[in-house]
């Protein structure tokens, strides 16, 4: 009953913002086309960016997803445990019904590409798995293309969900440093020690790394889905040391 | 069917916030737990509901441990002082939420009771001033229809009209279904005349749980000519006085023998505010 109640109310709490995020999405769709309709030296290119805007919308719904939900939560009666596998349904309800829809658009968009070469529209399997979609089968593909967006979503919301309950546990001191420690060190001190004491070979050993964990070097899009479980795995698990020991800091 | 809290601590820091409290809170009864500030009721009632932790001991619903336990959980309500509902959620949405999470939570009452308080419902949390930040949470806690119903300064920012309209609703849903109310508050004098039994606690620890009765039999009242109440009051335990021009009330710990009273001297019951201020303030 709880759970029931708990992942309805977070499902509840999505329903808006996603409702604006595709309403943004069709609009851009509709202007972009119109345009390339009635002005014939104009175009529309569009690769990977439907799931990619996706991505980051998730990725921010997962960092909203937290303090406000916890209070609600414990206000009616609901353990951090009910609460959490609630967040957890939310999250791959919310992943497989934005992947279904992005493939949907994906599959309009190549639909208008037929009957206006102006206007090109494509997928982010599509972009990072070229080779591999010429030798599927259109269903196939695009089922493929659905689990594949799924756990590149639910890995994205985690990613969100995991940052945000890190914060909220933090005292102001630590969130403080790790504010300005986490992206000092990636963008600024990674680079320069990288350049200075390793000769770049940091930086291609992660550029490896990314492409064999991404599946873009091997062309296998499993092992995004691999990597992308996985990091949410381990994203889960810390979420849930950090929330079953979460109090009220209202 | 009790709520039981056996040997709770809790310290905050260097902070002793609960040392060792046990109590029995009974099913059925009104309770008023009083102390000063920062004495330890607020923390008590978040650990009974699962807000925080106790660093010790446990909390038992109808024998069923409440640390996370979403049975033991459904059946207490909590209404604190600070707002837990989001802030941009209408009113209307939080008495719908609620009803979602309470079964029992009765929606014809509630709209009753914002007709009564004239809330408006399409108000949204942050909107509503402290006032109607408390009486929106009341019109819940009295709804909800759980068998334990915290209330955790239930009248704050409350006119004098609306408190009166809180208490005499509270009296009359208590005497409809019964359920165990615990308030905690400061409104000491307002809230004697609702409450059954009494828990005192000072410092983090339970220095009274008794009835109102019994605790009310601790001392006296004796009012009266200025001059006569001084005479009589020499060699008691005085833990209070009031004058107003001639007349004086003083307030007296120990039994009242009638046959000492003096001619012109009126007795009657302590006053649990004074009596309050007098065992918290050592």
């Amino acid at each position: 009953m709880s759970i029931k109640v708990a992942t309805k109310y977070q499902i509840s709490e999505y329903i808006k913002s996603i409702k604006i995020f595709y309403l943004v999405i069709v609009l851009v769709m509709v202007l972009f086309g119109t345009l390339t309709i009635f002005n014939s030296s104009s175009s529309f290119t569009s690769t990977g960016g439907i799931e990619g805007s996706a991505m980051i919308f998730l990725f921010i719904l997962g960092l909203n997803s937290f303090k406000e939900t916890f209070l609600m939560m414990l206000q009616n009666g609901t353990t951090r445990k009910s609460m959490f596998i609630g967040r957890l349904i939310t999250i791959l309800v919310t992943s497989a019904f934005m992947a279904v829809v992005d493939r949907f658009v994906v599959n309009v968009g190549g639909l208008i590409n037929t009957i206006n070469e102006n206007y090109y529209l494509n997928g982010m399997y599509e972009m990072i798995f070229q080779s591999r979609v010429k030798s599927l089968h259109i269903v196939v593909m695009n089922l493929e293309a659905i689990i594949i967006t799924i756990g590149v979503y639910a890995a994205a919301m985690v990613a969100g969900y995991f940052i945000t309950t890190a914060y909220y546990r933090m005292s102001k001191m630590l969130k403080i440093v790790v504010s300005i420690g986490v992206p000092t060190s990636l963008m600024i001190l990674l680079p320069v020690l990288d350049s200075t004491l390793f000769g770049g070979k940091v930086s291609v050993a992660l550029g490896r790394f990314f492409g064999f964990v991404f599946g873009g070097k091997t062309g296998n899009p499993y092992n995004l889905l691999i990597s992308c479980i996985l990091f949410s795995i381990v994203g889960i698990g810390l979420s849930w040391l950090l929330i079953r020991k979460a109090v009220e800091k209202n | 069917m009790s709520i039981e809290i056996k040997n709770i601590s809790k310290n905050f820091g260097n902070t002793c916030a609960l040392d060792g409290v046990s109590i029995n809170f009974e099913e059925n009864r009104i309770y008023g737990l009083l102390g000063r500030n920062g004495a330890g009721k607020t923390t008590l009632l978040n650990i009974i509901t699962n807000r925080i932790f106790a660093d010790k001991g446990e909390v038992l619903v109808d024998g069923i441990p409440s640390m996370e336990n979403d049975q033991a959980l459904g059946k207490i309500y909590m209404m604190g002082e600070k707002n837990f509902y989001p802030e941009t959620m209408k009113i209307i949405e939080i008495f719908r939420w609620s009803k979602e999470f309470y079964p029992s939570f009765d929606m014809d009452y509630a709209n009753k009771l914002a007709d009564i308080f004239e809330l408006n419902l399409n108000k949204n949390v942050k909107s509503l001033s402290t006032g109607y930040n408390s009486i929106f949470k009341v019109i819940i806690a009295l709804s909800v229809n759980t068998p334990y119903v915290l209330l955790d300064e239930p009248v704050l920012g409350l006119d004098a009209n609306h408190r009166d309209v809180f208490y005499k609703l509270l009296i009359e849903k208590y005497s409809n279904s019964p359920a165990t109310f615990i308030i905690s508050t400061h409104l000491i004098e307002e809230v004697s005349n609702v409450i059954e039994d009494v828990i005192i606690i000072k410092k983090g620890k339970i220095i009274r749980n008794e009835s109102r009765e019994e605790l009310m039999s601790a001392g006296y009242t004796v009012s009266g000519m200025a001059s006569l109440v001084d005479e009589y009051i020499k060699g008691k335990e005085v833990i209070g006085t009031d004058s107003i021009g001639g007349l004086k009330s003083a307030y007296i710990m120990g039994q009242v023998f009638r046959n000492d009273v003096p001619e012109g001297l009126e007795i009657t019951k302590m006053d649990l505010q004074k009596l309050f201020v007098q065992l918290t303030n050592a």
